[in-house]
């Protein structure tokens, strides 16, 4: 498959963090769910790949290209949508979408004005007396109206009201659907995902713990909890995580087959792990 | 390039409207006496390129510029365009209210201000290129709040060293001393300029000192480009 990202080896050095050796891949036309609690390194990923930072070792492409070497042209083939949508307080979301109109080379300008029409912006109202939300759908509209490649889009939903983040998940999920663009979901609200995201790329402390589609993700992790006594030397290395209770235990494992066999037996409840079970437990030890 | 330039001057325009009434009101009054024009009018350019990039820095702008597709050398280069614009338009605004002052005095059978001469003018773009050439490296390098910290205490040293504003900053109260002579700051940069143009021409100065601000803001633009390749947001 032709991956429209792909990261090989990416570290990034920040004094007292590091984004360590992080590799994997996002095919045309699907959608990665870019999960990891607060300060893992998702929004240093999403600068790497945005050139609002450089890559310390590893390599880096975008549509196949080096962003180092062809910032322009990677850059007019991404979307994006920070976290907190920041443009000029002062000017209009029409004024705006002039400004950033001439620096795509495939900007269309229907398109725009339908997003606009269909996300009822305020085209003459000053950015900076807009909600959270329509900051967002400013910022998507013009995230969209250059047909970009892949849409990187960092927590865009956190702060976000239930009905707005549902379109919004929609909208991604259609703008993929032709199998041409790709989007880079970065959040930490991982019911998000379940609805829409193909892969699942987890980071924890900036080191990269899994990138797998979703399907392989759910089938592998799984949650075990049962008495704390059937805990030994032998069944504890078969969890990531294991957070000990007064009555019973709840350990992580990204091995099912083998969590069954050792523990079959055992008075112990396997469960499909949740994307919030693996990033709650991942690396929890008791 | 052009585009972020068009980009700073729409973003600008606000400042550019509430900025520029304010600087032909008060260069109006400083026209009365004509001593301390020329120093308005550097001040209100000065004020209008550090408003400019205030605006990207207050609304925490920076992440979007760059996210678009430019190099952070394009942004450099804009702003350094912007500056050149900011300049012109000051000398344009200070030269139409000097030539009215002039124009008026001359009706009232009085001799047209030395204040408002070719050299002062060329002296001026000399200035706002130097203060242009030390503040855009600090703001790329350091930011607005701590690049502005860094770029005043240049100049401020820088104008004390070489002694651009005039005796009176180096503390001279000697006789015939002062910031002034008929209304034209008696500082080195003045001084050379007028010499320049007395020796060589009006025109041949003129080329001299716009290759000379040209020197000066490539250079320095050059800094900036790499101070903003190391800086991340």
């Amino acid at each position: 498959m032709d991956p429209i990202l792909e990261l090989r080896g990416v570290t990034k050095h920040y004094e007292g963090f590091s984004l360590r050796d992080v590799s994997f891949s996002l095919p045309r036309g699907y959608v990665c769910g870019l999960i990891g609690p607060n300060g893992a390194g998702k929004t240093t990923i999403v600068k790497l790949i945005l050139g609002l930072a450089r890559v310390s070792a590893g390599q880096l492409r975008v549509c196949g290209d080096d962003p180092a070497t062809a910032e322009i042209a990677v850059k007019d083939r991404i979307g994006f949508v920070h976290e907190v949508p920041t443009f000029y307080d002062h000017i209009s979301v029409e004024a705006l979408a002039s400004i950033v109109r001439p620096f795509y080379t495939r900007w269309d300008q229907p398109l725009f004005d339908a997003l606009a029409r269909e996300f009822e912006l305020p085209m003459r109202t000053w950015f900076g007396s807009l909600s959270r939300g329509t900051r967002t759908k400013a910022a998507l509209a013009l995230a969209l109206a250059h047909h970009a490649e892949l849409l990187v889009l960092d927590e865009p939903t956190s702060g976000l009201d239930p009905v707005f983040r549902r379109e919004l998940l929609d909208r991604l999920a259609a703008y993929v659907s032709d199998g041409l663009a790709s989007v880079l979901f970065s959040t930490h609200i991982t019911s998000d995902l379940g609805r829409m995201a193909d892969y699942i790329t987890f980071i924890r402390d900036g080191r990269l713990v899994f990138s797998s589609t979703r399907e392989e993700v759910f089938a592998r992790w799984v949650v075990v909890r049962g008495d704390p006594g059937v805990l030994d030397e032998a069944t504890r290395p078969l969890f990531t995580g294991v957070e000990i209770g007064a009555h019973a235990f709840t350990g992580l494992t990204d091995d099912a087959p083998r969590a069954r066999t050792h523990m079959a037996g055992q008075d112990i409840v396997i469960e499909p792990a949740t994307l919030d079970d693996i990033m709650c437990y991942t690396g929890r030890t008791c | 390039m052009l585009n972020l330039f068009i980009k700073d001057i729409k973003v600008g325009a606000i400042f550019l409207w509430a900025v520029v009434p304010l600087y032909v009101v008060t260069a109006l009054q400083v026209s009365r006496v004509g001593a301390g024009f020329f120093w308005v009018n550097v001040t209100c350019a000065s004020l209008l390129l550090v408003a400019v990039s205030m605006l990207d820095w207050k609304t925490e702008a920076e992440p979007f510029v760059h996210s678009l597709p430019v190099t952070r050398a394009m942004v450099v280069r804009a702003r350094y365009l912007t500056a050149a614009v900011v300049g012109l338009l000051s000398l344009g605004i200070g030269s139409a209210i000097g030539a009215a002052r002039g124009i008026s005095l001359v009706m009232r059978a009085e001799p047209w201000p030395r204040w408002m001469a070719g050299d002062v003018g060329l002296a001026f773009v000399l200035v706002f290129a130097f203060i242009a050439s030390v503040y855009l490296p600090c703001y790329f390098r350091w930011g607005f709040g701590k690049g502005n910290v860094a770029a005043a205490l240049m100049l401020a040293v820088a104008m004390i060293v070489t002694d651009i504003v005039g005796p009176a900053m180096t503390g001279a109260g000697a006789p015939g001393g002062g910031l002034f002579y008929e209304g034209v700051p008696r500082g080195q940069v003045m001084q050379g300029v007028a010499r320049l143009a007395d020796r060589y021409g009006m025109a041949a100065a003129g080329l001299i000192v716009l290759g000379l601000a040209a020197v000066l803001l490539w250079v320095s633009a050059q800094v900036a480009a790499r101070a903003c390749r190391r800086q991340e947001f």
